[in-house]
């Protein structure tokens, strides 16, 4: 089984604003309030300084992924296991900003984050989609009858150390993932 | 690619320009050498950063001809390779694009600004682009980027000189602002936008200066005024020196947020100018192919017209002032003939102040007077920062030349509804941009409403035919004079139906009297009841007060506030005449201080004052640099006159010398700031443009200034400001430096060792006086 890491271009981690604004809870397109959408460009400069995105990933045959998959993958030749992160440095920061009793920025920052790590995810899944075809959707632990702490039976499959999972699945940073995409035909 | 496919693409998907040269070449190792020239002398560091650019996602990569223009080569000495160099630039570009990506041909300032503002004339300006633009044509570029100009008259010129080439081609244009959203020479980015829309050019935008969060609001405003495609290159922020390096701070991270505010502002192309680099450019083609180009709505824009520095919203209603006219005045007459314009400059003043919005010019003796008479009119009425111009020339050829040297969008008065003057005002109107005031009449004058009406329309369908669209249009139903037994109320009856119709009107009100007496009541009485009939706009006396009041009660009752007449900068009188550019009347007024002050209170304590309030007028937006410039030439033979008079007692408030630093061949910006420290009581050496370190050292022990001013435009030459400053410190100098141009910084002067940073002229003056009295 092969393991790769790969540490994508920062910018594959940038969400599209509208998302980041959508996430943050401003349902508008554009932010008419000047101070808010200046606080918003502020946050998504933070975070795009912050992040450093890396992916670990490996595809095999799905009998060599015994538990780690759920019931929905049923009649899957492949599975592509991976655990994508934007890194440490975003948790610090979202921390300090609560801290320091700044919780819109915080709040914003935090926002920020799970899109980035979400375009991150879209960016890796459309690659391997190229190579590999159409494929299930993909899926994380923590959904359907695979319960979160599968995260741990992954990550220990994958050896990847710069994620961790407590007992219940819960990943640190907080701004990784973990997730999977089955394939049918492996040639296609 | 042709233009249609170019606009096809541009509707389906955002595009991605490339981003810096310069300061590119500047990390590479070859700061040290013009650029263009590295298309000879190192091709290969020149396709190797293309190349990075085009695998970054650039679809356009633009040609290295940024100063490839013969008369910047010349002040390069390396005019002898003009043809060379920007042939090689496009083998190179071409190379590197590979069948990825298209090839523009970059085509940017020659380094002097076409008259009035500068000393080149607009012919040059024109010639200077159509050659460069010529070569890039046959090496076989796929379109043109004009970028990086600051003034519009040499964007117009770069137009007309690409047009003369190739009208095939797809055409980019941008200029750039200052933070006030200005050009360097007082064009607003309304103004640039909304006569841009006229011309023969498929994509407008904004480059260099500002950094992605200014940028933005240079996007935003474009959007407002403009129907064409929009492009951005906002630079990576401010530059910065240090350790000998320049760079800018802006990474691709703080970047990123701002391209997809540029495209969800309008932007259809997006790239990055001074401090960008690849990793930048992948930044934006990230986003750029996640969005769609926001979805070409029918966008009704606001008909202006305009002159360098005033724009004019022609609805509600417009005055278009009739005084120049010297039909009663045979000595009016002559000194037009002699080439003296005083008269002029100071009626359409006295127009302005009397609320007129924009002026006609209607010189009649036509035929006594040559097209350099035009000319030289239509400069000087620019330099003193004009309203925009409604021309009433007969002559095609003087027509054609007013409008070649106009700056702005103008009002062509008139054409007549048959084919040959539709024909050849339809043509100038699309070269030139601006409106057209079309004459219910064709050879004859029809006798009832109906038929002029007719003729209005046929002449309205004839213009569309030749896209011109309607609302370029402002139809005249012809005022005849009552005095000749004409009936008033077939005009009447003829704005009511063409008001009907939503076609805007204008018209001669004067005509209406002609013979009479109480000419001002009949015609004020008159005009009234065309505004109820839905007049939108009339020629008038604007001095004529009770038309000018029934004008005003009339539009009152329409609904319809008056526009007021703009408000004078200041209430100080000596401050006005001299911002005027009346030098007779500012004369006397010296002359009249001389009666209670000494020649030196009057230059220290009265002239110098009002200089200084000018200079803080500038500084607060509240006048422009023709404003400031056109004052400074009023008010320097007087200070000169009032210097001669003091002899061996006028005292200088101290000696400055300028320079532009080496390898860095623009001027224009530091010939400004000259004129104002020299407006404002110092003495002014100029050393010129390109120039050594030594020989600047050489000038300073011979003139013994007490500060030296540096200037740098160019991103590349602003760490010489350094070099300078280390050379003169290497030989016991010690004198005070300060720094300026359109590359430097507060930061890079401190850094470069200066002891200032003036950012523009106003700014210059105060650090002068500050340094010196120190």
């Amino acid at each position: 089984m092969k393991i790769h890491i790969e540490k994508p271009a920062v910018y594959e981690a940038f969400p599209a604003r509208k998302k980041f604004y959508y996430r943050a809870g401003y349902k508008a397109k554009q932010i008419n309030n000047l101070e808010l959408a200046a606080k918003f460009t502020a946050v998504y400069k933070t975070g795009a300084r912050l992040i450093q995105p890396v992916i670990c990933w490996s595809t095999i045959p799905t009998d060599q992924a015994v538990n780690l998959l759920p019931e929905s993958f049923k009649g899957v030749q492949q599975v592509t296991l991976f655990i994508s992160t934007i890194g440490k440095e975003i948790d610090g920061e979202i921390s300090r900003l609560y801290q320091f009793k700044n919780p819109l920025d915080a709040m914003l920052l935090d926002a920020w984050g799970s899109e980035s790590v979400e375009e991150l995810n879209q960016n890796f899944d459309q690659k391997l989609r190229r190579k590999k075809g159409s494929g299930t959707r993909r899926f994380s632990p923590g959904y359907q009858d695979l319960p979160l702490a599968a995260n741990n039976r992954i990550l220990e499959f994958l050896d990847f150390s710069l994620v961790e999972a407590s007992k219940k699945g819960i990943l640190t940073p907080a701004k990784s993932t973990i997730c999977m995409i089955g394939w049918y035909d492996e040639q296609k | 690619m042709n233009r249609n496919e170019f606009n096809k693409l541009l509707q389906k998907r955002i595009l991605v320009l490339d981003g810096a040269y310069g300061t590119e070449f500047f990390k590479m190792g070859y700061g040290d050498q013009p650029g263009v020239l590295l298309n000879l002398k190192h091709p290969e560091v020149v396709e190797k950063l293309q190349k990075q650019y085009v695998a970054a996602g650039s679809n356009f990569i633009l040609t290295n001809t940024f100063s490839a223009n013969r008369p910047k080569l010349k002040a390069l000495r390396a005019e002898t390779k003009f043809k060379k160099i920007n042939t090689e630039a496009v083998k190179i570009a071409k190379r590197a694009a590979g069948n990825k990506a298209l090839v523009l041909g970059d085509i940017s300032s020659t380094g002097e600004f076409p008259e009035p503002m500068g000393s080149f004339s607009m012919g040059k300006a024109v010639d200077a682009f159509a050659e460069q633009a010529q070569v890039l044509h046959e090496a076989g570029v796929d379109g043109f980027i004009v970028e990086t100009i600051s003034d519009l008259k040499e964007c117009k010129a770069a137009v007309l000189g690409i047009r003369k080439v190739t009208t095939s081609l797809p055409l980019i244009v941008q200029m750039t602002f200052a933070e006030n959203m200005r050009s360097v020479t007082g064009s607003s980015v309304a103004i640039f936008a909304s006569w841009l829309n006229d011309l023969d050019v498929d994509c407008v935008g904004v480059n260099c200066s500002l950094g992605p969060e200014e940028t933005l609001k240079v996007v935003k405003e474009l959007a407002v005024y403009t129907n064409k495609f929009i492009s951005v290159e906002p630079n990576a922020g401010t530059p910065k020196y240090k350790d000998k390096n320049l760079y800018y701070d802006l990474s691709p991270a703080d970047f990123a947020p701002y391209v997809e505010e540029f495209i969800a502002a309008g932007a259809n192309i997006v790239g990055g100018c001074c401090g960008t680099d690849p990793e930048h450019i992948k930044v934006i083609s990230h986003f750029a192919r996640k969005h769609k180009p926001l979805s070409a709505s029918d966008k009704i824009l606001t008909p202006t017209l305009s002159s360098r520095t005033h724009l004019q919203n022609f609805l509600p209603f417009t005055r278009i002032g009739e005084k120049i006219n010297p039909a009663s005045s045979k000595k009016f007459q002559q000194e037009i003939r002699n080439f003296q314009f005083d008269r002029i400059t100071s009626l359409a003043s006295v127009q302005k102040k009397a609320g007129c919005e924009i002026l006609d010019l209607n010189l009649g003796i036509e035929k006594l007077l040559t097209a350099q008479h035009f000319v030289n009119l239509i400069n000087e009425l620019d330099r003193y920062s004009s309203l925009p111009l409604s021309l009433d020339i007969q002559s095609y050829e003087f027509l054609e030349k007013a409008l070649f040297e106009y700056t702005g969008r103008p009002l062509i008065n008139s054409a007549r509804c048959f084919a040959e003057d539709l024909d050849f005002k339809g043509k100038l109107l699309k070269t030139h941009g601006g409106m057209l005031i079309l004459l219910a009449m064709g050879k004859k004058i029809p006798k009832t409403a109906e038929a002029r009406v007719k003729k209005i329309l046929e002449g309205l369908d004839y213009l569309e035919k030749m896209g011109i669209s309607s609302d370029r249009v402002l139809a005249d139903p012809l005022v005849m004079a009552f005095g000749a037994g004409k009936d008033p109320g077939i005009t009447l009856k003829v704005i009511r139906q063409l008001n009907n119709r939503g076609i805007k009107t204008t018209m001669g009100l004067s005509n209406l009297s002609f013979g009479m007496k109480n000419r001002d009541h009949l015609n004020g009485v008159f005009l009234a009841q065309a505004v109820e009939n839905g007049l939108t706009s009339t020629i008038v006396d604007p001095t004529a007060q009770f038309t000018a009041n029934s004008l005003q009660a009339a539009l009152t009752l329409r609904g319809n506030n008056p526009q007021k007449a703009q408000d004078l900068p200041t209430e100080n009188t000596l401050v006005n005449l001299i911002l005027s550019g009346d030098s007779a009347k500012f004369n006397q007024a010296i002359e009249t201080e001389l009666e209670n002050a000494t020649p030196l209170e009057v230059s220290q304590n009265i002239l110098g004052k009002a200089m200084h309030k000018i200079g803080v007028l500038y500084s607060k937006n509240r006048i422009f640099l023709p404003d400031l410039m056109l004052a400074a030439q009023t008010a320097i033979p007087v200070f000169d006159k009032l210097n001669s008079i003091l002899g061996e007692n006028h005292e200088s408030k101290g000696r400055i010398l300028l320079a532009t630093v080496k390898g860095d061949v623009h001027d224009i910006g530091k010939k400004i700031v000259g004129t104002v420290l020299q407006t404002s009581g110092y003495e002014i050496i100029d050393l010129g443009k390109d120039v050594e370190a030594d020989r600047i050292y050489q000038a300073i022990k011979q003139h013994r200034p007490h500060l030296l001013g540096l200037s740098a435009m160019m991103s590349t030459t602003v760490g010489e400001a350094a070099e300078v400053v280390s050379y003169l410190r290497s030989k016991g100098c010690r004198l005070p430096v300060i720094a300026g141009g359109a590359s430097m910084n507060e930061e890079i002067a401190i850094e470069s060792g200066c002891a200032g940073y003036a950012k523009d002229a106003s700014k210059a003056v105060t650090l002068c006086h500050q340094i010196i009295t120190r």
